[in-house]
């Protein structure tokens, strides 16, 4: 059956009638005209006939509406009759507008046919137009979509996040805590609702393969702060919160769609989450992956009142502000309260450790999102609005020299009656053209770009799910393309206002201006385009010296791409007793080892670039009257140092003999060697402990080099490498009891990491250990370091590929210019040759000027950019931003390249043959 | 063929008729007043169907979703008791109206 339902609602346009009368004749209309149809072709008619037939049966659109509207009772009839009238006067209207239109694209076609006359010309200039709001339109899209635009939640502007620095050990973002959160739940004035949470990951067993689930841990405030609620189901409660409540699930929208199929049915399954059931009570809305893209379920976090403390930072916060209430006084309220939480929550290990005082901060929470990125957005935007006007720099330059040329027509036709004002809007009409065809080729070009920015920038950006050409970018580049073309369209139409078209051809008559004179306008043009290329070029290389700082930085480990990574989590579950655990984690790292072309593994609670590290407490045995110092701890297997190559310095490294035998032993970083002792070999010896009046001290035995934990362009650290097993480290374990990690993560050495069949060996070795335990985390140690440098690595290439193009335009631009005025001295050039001129003499005189407007221009791009490139202090790393070896290298580099480009046009001035060239005149 | 007014103040009435002997969907009764009157009555879709609504809102008829196996659902109409109340009022006043139009227009004696 043909789709008559929906030809006959286009057709139709019935209102809405009572009961929904509407629906129902457009059914059974259907059926009568597939009833009709069928008849048709019965008789013989071709498709095409029996539509036809059926049409005529229908009868004209509006009368049809119109009957079949009488069918509603008399008092909505006067109602949509109204309608009728209002859609038959929009028809009207619509009539005159065409009228218009149809008027506008004769003339239009007319402009389009004179312009289709210069190919070359319209050419170039609908290319350099498209390059230059192409790339603004695409970094406008991010900008639009990532920083303008408000995040997607009701009210969005009263969210803030909730956080703590701590400026004492140079902390600016240490988190939330569980204590902090319920005593700012209980006492502060200032918020609706407030949230805690955290990212963990979750073991999924009994749904194909042990799959370790990305998932967010959440209170109930969470999604009540931000006013979310779930598509299907319901959300969390407090009674959701509590440590006996069976367990509970909410699946992202992503999740329910790509691993349940949209099963419509989800609410109420169940799923096996770290070896316990969970049901599923609802499904969350797309948008709240703005905030959280990778998380793929949510869970409850659940706490004992009675058993919390200041402690465990590392979650984050969020909250809705009440009405009216700033950003300054929610965080006075915050301060006045967060003292309470250690007289609430007592026994933790800030109570005493005294040189941390930890500031609690708000942000808004979407500059808590995107505040990381806004800078380089910028950066890019201002990048590519200096190529924009670039580009209409240019442009402005082409429709010059062309005006040039029509300058005898223009002048013919003043004459002969028509005005000034005529002829110039006959420039500008053209320059719109041009204009919005370089809009439409920029659009294109920013779809394209687009796709290809979105793949770059990865997972560096935030929201990018939310980028793509909407309304907005679409009036931007309306905006930009119309402005630009009236912009150097108006550029001629100016000149000819001041001396009129006639003026202008009697001058050239007379023999002349003086070319300087006259060409003032395009050399102007030719500084500005070499100041911009100038500019963008110091702020491109700028980045690209910052990128290479990074890369040069010695992370303090050594050939990350040859090194697997993956983290195994053993819950209590599966196995319970910690000496177990522990003796698992080494039997895994050991059968890791057998793999064939495995040269090392080591594993560690974390590992640099990880964005994890546990800050705790220090106590130093010969400082014991001290307040303690709170520093980075990791606890480590045999191997860990060997296979990272981070440097033994001095003393030994930790063996499986140490950990099996519990020796109280530690190893230092360089760093903290030296703070506290002063040198690396005078910590060799020296004892710590985490606790004060350990039951033992743990001795120093081996010192390491300092490893960038934080990423490349972050301080190096100082931290403490424990034993993977340990006993009497804590308040609450005792000389007897060992200590152990669930959670550790391996480092695999291997040539063949990245090799196919390798991640698969890896697997079988941990499942043959113990087959329930899900791998997570699993890339090469090089990802991290990549990630670690994307935004930087990113805005050089953007910044470089934009100054690539600033470079060519402005050659392109000087370039025609120099040309032009050797095909407008070849009388003059001509004579001085005759007179006995040298070769190089003319050559020299051409290039003279190349050179001057070159150096102007990038002494005025310079000058700029000395002003400007501060702003991108924060970006830049280990190059200042008036680096004068960056500053001279693009004079220097510039200057030449530009008079290179007007060799050429300066070689034909040298042979300029005097008998043509007088011929020609 | 015929004035529009015209066919359209009789429309009633024979559609009344042709759901006289058993329910028809809309197509039946369209071909049906087209056989009957052999070809002279042809009715646009919209006004058979704004009539057929106007009748059902009016009580007369009855449009019910019927599915039969191998055909598609459709919408039959069937005369209500007041429908065939209103049949045999309306052909009664029918028959005296056009004889009294003949009779004053001189149609049967010209």
């Amino acid at each position: 059956m043909r789709d008559w339902i929906h030809y006959l609602r286009d057709r139709l346009d019935l209102p809405e009638m009572e009961g929904q009368k509407e629906e129902r004749m457009l059914l059974e209309m259907a059926d009568h005209a597939e009833d009709l149809y069928r008849e048709a072709l019965s008789h013989g008619s071709s498709p095409e006939e029996a539509i036809a037939y059926v049409e005529e049966r229908l009868g004209q659109a509006p009368h049809a509406t119109a009957e079949l509207t009488r069918a509603e009772p008399a008092h909505r009839r006067a109602k949509i009759r109204r309608l009728l009238e209002r859609q038959e006067d929009a028809l009207r209207r619509r009539r005159g507008l065409l009228q218009a239109l149809g008027d506008t694209m004769r003339s239009l076609r007319l402009s389009l046919r004179v312009l289709a006359k210069r190919p070359a010309f319209s050419g170039v200039v609908i290319l350099v137009l498209s390059l230059g709001i192409g790339s603004s339109a695409a970094i406008f899209t991010f900008l639009d979509a990532v920083i303008l635009s408000p995040l997607p939640f009701e009210d969005a502007d009263r969210l803030v996040s909730i956080d703590h620095t701590a400026p004492d050990v140079g902390i600016a973002s240490a988190g939330q805590c569980a204590a902090w959160h319920f005593t700012y739940e209980q006492e502060n004035l200032v918020f609706e609702d407030l949230g805690l949470f955290q990212a963990r990951s979750l073991d999924l067993t009994g749904f194909g393969p042990p799959e370790a689930l990305p998932a967010l841990g959440v209170t109930s405030g969470v999604f009540q702060a931000l006013q979310l609620h779930p598509t299907q189901g319901r959300t969390f409660t407090v009674e959701d919160e509590s440590p006996d409540a069976p367990g509970t699930l909410l699946l992202s929208h992503a999740f329910w769609k790509n691993r349940f199929e949209a099963d419509p049915e989800i609410v109420g399954q169940h799923l096996r989450i770290d070896g316990q059931t969970a049901e599923i009570i609802g499904v969350m809305p797309p948008s709240l992956s703005t905030l959280w893209p990778d998380r793929l379920v949510f869970f409850p976090l659940r706490y004992r009142q009675s058993a919390l403390y200041v402690g465990n930072i590392g979650y984050g916060g969020l909250a809705r502000l009440k009405e009216g209430v700033t950003l300054n006084k929610a965080t006075a309220d915050l301060a006045r309260i967060q003292p309470m939480a250690f007289e609430k929550y007592p026994g933790g290990p800030f109570d005493k450790a005294v040189d941390v005082t930890f500031v609690p901060i708000l942000h808004p929470l979407k500059e808590d999102l995107v505040g990381a990125v806004t800078p380089l957005l910028w950066l890019l935007m201002s990048g590519v609005a200096v190529l924009l006007l670039l580009a209409c720099a240019n442009v402005a330059n082409l429709f010059l020299l062309r005006t040039e040329g029509k300058r005898a027509e223009m002048a013919v036709r003043s004459a002969v009656g028509a005005s000034p004002s005529s002829l110039g809007f006959e420039y500008l009409k053209e320059s719109l053209i041009l204009g919005a065809l370089g809009g439409a080729g920029g659009l294109v070009l920013a779809a394209f770009g687009l796709k290809f920015l979105i793949d770059l920038a990865d997972a560096s950006i935030p929201r990018l799910a939310e980028v793509s050409l909407n309304p907005s970018v679409l009036a931007f580049v309306l905006a930009i393309s119309m402005g630009s073309g009236f912009l150097f369209g108006m550029i001629p139409v100016l000149r000819s206002r001041r001396r009129g078209w006639v003026g202008a051809l009697k001058s050239e008559a007379s023999g002349g201006t003086h070319p300087n004179r006259r060409h003032r306008l395009q050399h102007a043009l030719v500084v500005s385009q070499m100041a911009l290329a100038s500019l963008l070029i110091v702020a491109a290389v700028l980045m690209l010296r910052s990128f290479q700082s990074l890369a040069d930085v010695d992370p303090g480990f050594a050939n990350p791409e040859e090194v697997l990574t993956l983290s195994l989590h053993v819950p209590t579950l599966e196995i319970e007793d910690l000496t177990e655990v522990a003796r698992t984690q080494e039997t895994i790292a050991r059968r890791l080892a057998e793999i064939p072309g495995v040269s090392s593994v080591g594993l560690a609670t974390d590992i640099p670039l990880d964005g994890d590290y546990n800050l705790n407490t220090l106590y130093i045995s010969d400082k014991e009257t001290e307040p303690a110092i709170s520093r980075r701890h990791r606890w480590i297997g045999e191997g860990y140092l060997e296979t990272l190559q981070i440097p033994l310095l001095a003393g030994r490294s930790i063996t499986w003999n140490d950990i099996h035998t519990r020796l109280p032993i530690v190893l230092v970083s360089a760093k903290l060697a030296k703070e506290n002792w002063g040198s690396v070999e005078a910590a060799l010896g020296k004892r710590v402990a985490i606790r004060p009046s350990p039951v033992h001290w743990f001795e120093v035995v081996g010192v390491v080099a300092n490893v960038r934990d934080d990423g490349p362009d972050q301080p190096e650290i100082a931290e403490v490498y424990w034993p993977q097993v340990t006993t009497a480290l804590w308040n609450n374990t005792t000389a007897d009891q060992a200590f152990a990690w669930r959670s550790m993560t391996y480092v695999i050495r291997s040539s063949r990491v990245g090799s196919p069949g390798f991640l698969r060996e890896v697997h079988s070795a941990v499942w043959d250990v113990n087959a329930n335990l899900p791998l997570r985390a699993v890339h090469p140690l090089s990802n991290l370091m990549t990630q670690s440098v994307e935004r930087t690595s990113l805005s050089s290439a953007l910044l470089g590929g934009a100054a690539a193009l600033a470079l060519l335009l402005g050659l392109v631009g000087a370039y025609a210019v120099v040309s032009y005025t050797v095909s407008q001295r070849t009388h003059e050039l001509a004579l001085r040759k005759a007179l006995g001129a040298q070769v190089i003499e003319i050559k020299k005189m051409v290039l003279r000027r190349a050179l001057l407007l070159t150096i102007i221009g990038v002494a005025i791009g310079l000058g700029l950019a000395l002003g400007l490139t501060h702003l991108m202090t924060g970006l830049l790393f280990g190059v200042s931003p008036a680096d004068p070896v960056t500053f001279l290298g693009v004079a220097v580099g510039l200057t030449m390249t530009a008079v290179a480009a007007c060799y050429i046009p300066a070689q034909r001035a040298a042979e300029v043959d005097l008998v043509a060239a007088l011929r020609s005149e | 063929m015929f004035n529009a007014e015209l066919k359209r103040g009789s429309m009633g009435l024979m559609i009344l008729a042709a759901l006289e002997d058993r329910p028809r969907h809309g197509y039946e009764i369209g071909k049906l007043l087209e056989k009957r009157s052999d070809g002279q009555l042809e009715f646009r879709v919209s006004t058979l169907y704004s009539a057929l609504y106007r009748m059902e809102d009016r009580g007369w008829i009855k449009g019910l979703w019927v599915e039969k196996p191998g055909e598609r659902r459709r919408c039959r109409y069937s005369l209500t008791p007041e429908g065939k109340k209103i049949l045999a009022q309306q052909r009664k006043e029918w028959a005296a109206f056009a004889a009294m139009v003949n009779q004053v227009a001189g149609v049967g004696h010209a």
